[in-house]
């Protein structure tokens, strides 16, 4: 058995004196992990040691003030009393159905406390997601609690950052006037100095203007924002927007800038949560597809099926292989394209992503008849008829008539790629418009 | 009006979009929110206070008691920001660049800005914070050093005298001079070392 044998400290502090690369020359060196981490580390110190700063003497106290700890920790007890009894009144507060919230609130005034404020905060996330018009009532109170504190610092923060959640709320349901305004309240009560409370105020600006498509200065604000974030060593909220800048410029149709946004998180990938890293290769994925850069777009979806997959989000899964399907659709990969569509169609259906089942039939259908097999369209629309009677959705009678008559056509082998782009568009406009009429008929 | 193929951030956990194909995922800028940081305040303090009296005191050149109130605001923020702090360290440093720089700008309305205080902004440089770090816990290492080894390490890195010249200086020979600067070098990295072994 062979013993391996490493440079001992004062070895390797020769190098030191040496050309860079004197050590990457070193064979040993060259191979061994460890004394290159000693040497670097050695490296290191003496950079350090070269520095004017490290050789001033500290002329400030290096002793804690006993004043500003005690005053501190006793904020920090005051905010744990308050939390704890926030804890029980909140319970209490958010019994029953958001109507009864507002009045049962007024009957306690002793629960309008900055401990309520933070806790109610802390609760909307819950509601963003199940439950919209509860979090937008939610929000609304927590903004009432908040502005109702006695004035302090401390508490213009809580209402600047009621008012962002309110916005927030009031964004996922679409109301972006109100959650506009909700933004400027934000903004006007933030405390001067708060630059990270400004910066996520900043991103929320962004996105509200990313809906009422102001494209440019929703993507200048969502930048400036992750500069903070990152100022702030807060990774997580640079990456998250930045990946929101990307996505204002794939809005914009500026996908190539977007794409250079993607590249610059290149580098932090491997630190980037899997939920995060997935979006963000997902969405580049869109960004390549678009400017006819179909391996990478393939690459990249790839990847965001394999991440979505470790974290069992089968409906984002599901999205990224359809994006995949019509990255080979674009290749003219259509038996491929085949492969993944198919097994898609019967997720959709299970995961009950009705109106993504729709769109898959059509680029199922244009793939069936680019391979030469337009009899199998027919029979494949018969079962996506099948599922929209059974779901009853609110454009179910619209979506069938559509499929109704991409069935018709191909059965009569009349069915030609633009009648399927033609129904396709139909299908995308339904969301926004479920009472459209589909109104080509098959003679 | 807006493409559904994106994913929204906005939705750390989304639901499937309404919309055509997918929708551009946007990561949520209102994550969800935590409680306020656990750990005990006061310990945090003691910590990372040499470090903020530094940025204060030294990067910002304000008056020591004066910085020390800008900790105890930069704390308090600290404390009552409703959302996770993912790097602590790093949070405190740049609250604190920005309370000196308000700090400054409050102050000049009454008195002038110091020369140089262009220098005492906080650009684009995100490892502030580590720098900073770096560059004190190197302070405090040198002052656990015997004078004399403290010496050495000046003349040889800091002047970037050769060993023969430190042997001069210390009147020694150049031999015993080149065994001290390595020694030295040695002692004030396990020292180093130490340190911040006991700040994580």
């Amino acid at each position: 058995m062979m013993i391996e044998q490493h440079y001992d400290e004062e070895v390797l502090a020769g190098f030191l004196g040496e050309p860079i690369d004197s050590a990457t020359r070193d064979k040993h060196l060259a191979g061994c992990s460890l004394c290159k981490r000693t040497l670097d580390s050695l490296r290191g110190t003496a950079t350090l040691l070269k520095q004017g700063e490290v050789w001033q003497r500290q002329s400030f106290s290096s002793a804690p003030r006993p004043e500003t700890l005690s005053f501190l920790r006793g904020v920090q007890q005051t905010m744990n009393d308050e939390n704890a009894a926030a804890e029980i009144y909140v319970k209490q507060l958010l019994a029953g159905s958001r109507e009864t919230w507002a009045p049962r609130l007024a009957q306690h005034p002793e629960w309008r406390t900055a401990g309520v404020v933070r806790k109610l905060i802390a609760a909307t996330d819950r509601y963003n997601y199940s439950s919209p018009l509860d979090a937008v009532e939610l929000t609304r109170i927590t903004a009432d609690v908040a502005q109702s504190l006695p004035s302090s610092r401390h508490r213009d923060s809580l209402v600047a950052d009621a008012w962002r959640e309110h916005a927030y709320a009031l964004l996922v349901i679409g109301s972006y006037n109100a959650s506009m305004e909700a933004v400027n309240q934000a903004d006007h009560v933030m405390p001067v100095d708060s630059d990270f409370a400004r910066a996520r105020t900043m991103l929320m600006r962004a996105l509200v203007l990313r809906s009422m498509e102001n494209w440019t200065d929703s993507a200048m604000m969502a930048r400036a924002a992750a500069a903070d974030f990152r100022r702030y060593g807060d990774f997580q909220k640079y990456c998250s927007a930045r990946i929101s800048e990307g996505i204002v410029l794939y809005d914009s149709s500026q996908y190539r800038q977007a794409i250079e946004v993607y590249a610059e998180l290149l580098p932090f990938h491997a630190q980037m949560p899997k939920q995060t890293l997935a979006l963000a290769l997902h969405n580049e994925g869109l960004c390549h597809r678009e400017v006819g850069e179909f391996e990478r777009a393939e690459g990249c979806f790839v990847k965001a099926i394999a991440l979505f997959d470790q974290m069992q989000n089968t409906a984002l899964r599901a999205k990224a292989h359809w994006h995949l399907a019509r990255v080979l659709m674009r290749q003219g990969r259509y038996d491929s394209a085949l492969q993944i569509l198919t097994p898609l169609r019967a997720e959709f259906a299970e995961l009950g992503m009705s109106h993504d089942l729709a769109c898959a039939s059509t680029d199922a259908a244009e793939s069936l008849l680019a391979v030469g097999r337009p009899a199998e369209v027919a029979a494949m629309c018969q079962k996506a008829i099948e599922y929209f009677r059974e779901a009853g959705l609110a454009y179910s009678t619209g979506a069938m008539t559509a499929l109704a008559f991409l069935q018709e056509a191909a059965s009569a082998g009349r069915l030609t790629i633009p009648d399927v782009h033609d129904v396709r568009l139909y299908f995308e406009r339904l969301p926004q418009k479920p009472s459209l009429v589909y109104a080509k008929s098959f003679s | 009006m807006l493409d559904p193929n994106v994913l929204d951030t906005i939705t750390a956990t989304p639901s499937t979009p309404p919309a055509a194909e997918v929708e551009a995922i946007l990561p949520s800028p209102v994550e969800p929110p935590q409680d306020p940081q656990p750990e005990d305040i006061g310990e945090l303090y003691v910590r990372h206070r040499p470090l903020l009296l530094h940025v204060g005191c030294r990067k910002f050149r304000i008056p020591e008691s004066e910085a020390e109130s800008l900790i105890q605001e930069v704390f308090l923020s600290f404390m009552t920001t409703t959302t996770k702090v993912e790097n602590i360290r790093a949070w405190l440093v740049a609250a604190m660049c920005n309370a000196s720089r308000h700090y400054w700008r409050g102050q000049g309305r009454t008195e002038g800005l110091p020369e140089d205080f262009d220098d005492h902004t906080d650009p684009s440089s995100s490892g502030i914070a580590e720098k900073l770090a770096m560059v004190i816990t190197m302070q405090q290492a040198l002052d656990y050093l015997q004078p004399r080894c403290r010496e050495t390490l000046y003349l040889h890195y800091y002047e970037g005298r050769s060993a023969n010249d430190v042997a001069v200086s210390l009147d020694t020979t150049s031999r015993y001079a080149e065994k001290l600067i390595h020694n030295c070098l040695k002692r004030v990295r396990e020292i180093y070392l130490s340190i911040t072994a006991v700040k994580r």
